[in-house]
């Protein structure tokens, strides 16, 4: 059995099963994209990497709780390790202020590695559609998303830290919220496919 | 504070936070209760929930360290691994650190292949262990070339003794063997000798030339016969010294 060739529904499903060259398999596919997304949370690459491997082992523990209706296997990757990765932020009472990099900076790499034709497609979709919305978002409404997703702080904590009143806070983030929708709405793999 | 909860308007203008998680701890819970009770809102949570998720999949990709999947390895087949953050209180400084995690990592991999070959490849640890933590040991990354896909890997040398370290080798078939190539001056090679991996991480000992120091770069190559000593398949690693 080549597993490079098995869609991530097969190899989570073996993975369930303990099978160790799955996991593998589910690393290789997506370790860069979680790891990116740990370094995008915690700000640096050691912490990233403990990130990385809680998550990946978190798969190994809990695939069998994997439900594929409830959304895609690199969703579910990306939610656990950005929980993660805040769960670490908290721990270490850090936040987000040095994290230099911005949402949608960055090369052009491919986010995952996959002979999953439609695993790979559907993530390059998404996040190309996401970094043109953000490109033409402005920059505050820009920032109250990126504090809230990659800092994990509340709108709360983001008006304190802004030295902006609430009420804008709200606003920025419900605007640009639905600015991405929009713009993922548009976008040639409709989210309702899903 | 708000003293009625919160109808299915309000709970509708809070979506974009409650999907970024930017909410109170009370809101998100109350927003949470009310959602697994109303379906009305499904499909303007679907939207936001992948709007978070196109958010995760735009960061910059950062490639992972290339053993951090040998490491992923070890935790889960060796439970008796220590727990993450006494490593993290333990580091030291970066050399020595380096030099820690080098042989933590080869022999946490070398860990996953004892399961099956414990008895026959004892001996082998042994050595392994040695050179890995023996004064003066290089450690040089291998290039992955394309017939190696995403096979990655690491040679260790000190004088005439060598081992490498490699996960995500192409799976062999048949009578297929890896073999470890020596380059010398003239673009000669000297076999290093062959080995199967068995899948995940693989650390062997091979073979080094006494003169390894006149020897210009290591390959190692996926023949595929076993029996023909003199075929030379393609290279999946190598490194230049």
């Amino acid at each position: 059995m080549d597993y490079a060739e098995l869609d991530d529904a097969a190899l989570i499903a073996l993975v369930a099963k303990r099978d160790e060259a799955a996991l593998t398999a589910l690393y290789d596919r997506y370790s860069r994209l979680v790891f990116s997304v740990a370094v995008r949370v915690v700000g640096q690459r050691q912490l990233a990497e403990d990130v990385t491997l809680d998550t990946f082992q978190n798969v190994w523990q809990a695939a069998g709780s994997f439900r594929r209706e409830r959304g895609r296997l690199a969703t579910w990757l990306m939610s656990v390790a950005r929980h993660r990765a805040i769960d670490e932020l908290r721990r270490l009472g850090a936040r987000p202020e040095g994290n230099s990099v911005e949402l949608g900076e960055g090369v052009e790499k491919s986010a995952a590695r996959s002979d999953s034709v439609e695993d790979l497609v559907w993530l390059d979709q998404r996040r190309a559609a996401v970094r043109r919305a953000l490109a033409e978002l402005p920059d505050p409404q820009r920032r109250a998303l990126e504090l809230a997703y990659f800092g994990g702080l509340t709108q709360q904590e983001i008006a304190e830290r802004l030295n902006t009143p609430l009420g804008t806070i709200k606003t920025r983030m419900r605007m640009g919220m639905q600015k991405l929708r929009r713009a993922l709405d548009d976008a040639a793999d409709p989210i309702s496919t899903e | 504070m708000e003293d009625q909860a919160l109808n299915c308007d309000e709970i509708e203008e809070r979506l974009p936070e409650y999907a970024l998680g930017a909410l109170s701890a009370g809101e998100m819970v109350e927003i949470a209760q009310h959602l697994a009770d109303c379906r009305k809102h499904a499909t303007s949570l679907d939207g936001y929930e992948a709007v978070c998720a196109g958010l995760c999949a735009s960061v910059p990709i950062v490639d992972p360290p290339l053993l951090l999947k040998a490491r992923l390895l070890e935790r889960v087949t060796d439970r008796r691994a220590a727990p993450r953050r006494a490593s993290r209180v333990a580091r030291l400084s970066w050399a020595v650190a380096a030099l820690a995690a080098a042989l933590a990592l080869a022999l946490g991999a070398w860990g996953v292949s004892l399961q099956s070959e414990i008895s026959r490849r004892s001996a082998e640890l042994e050595s392994f262990r040695a050179l890995v933590t023996a004064a003066g040991t290089r450690m040089l990354p291998l290039e992955t070339t394309a017939d190696g896909g995403s096979a990655k890997g690491v040679l260790f040398l000190t004088g005439s003794q060598a081992a490498i370290w490699a996960v995500g080798l192409p799976k062999l078939k048949g009578d297929e063997v890896y073999e470890c190539w020596w380059i010398d001056s003239a673009d000669r090679p000297v076999s290093g000798g062959t080995f199967k991996a068995q899948g995940g991480a693989t650390t062997w000992a091979i073979r080094a030339p006494d003169d390894a120091q006149n020897y210009h770069a290591f390959s190692m190559t996926l023949e595929p016969d076993a029996k023909d000593p003199g075929s030379q398949g393609p290279p999946v690693l190598t490194a230049e010294f």
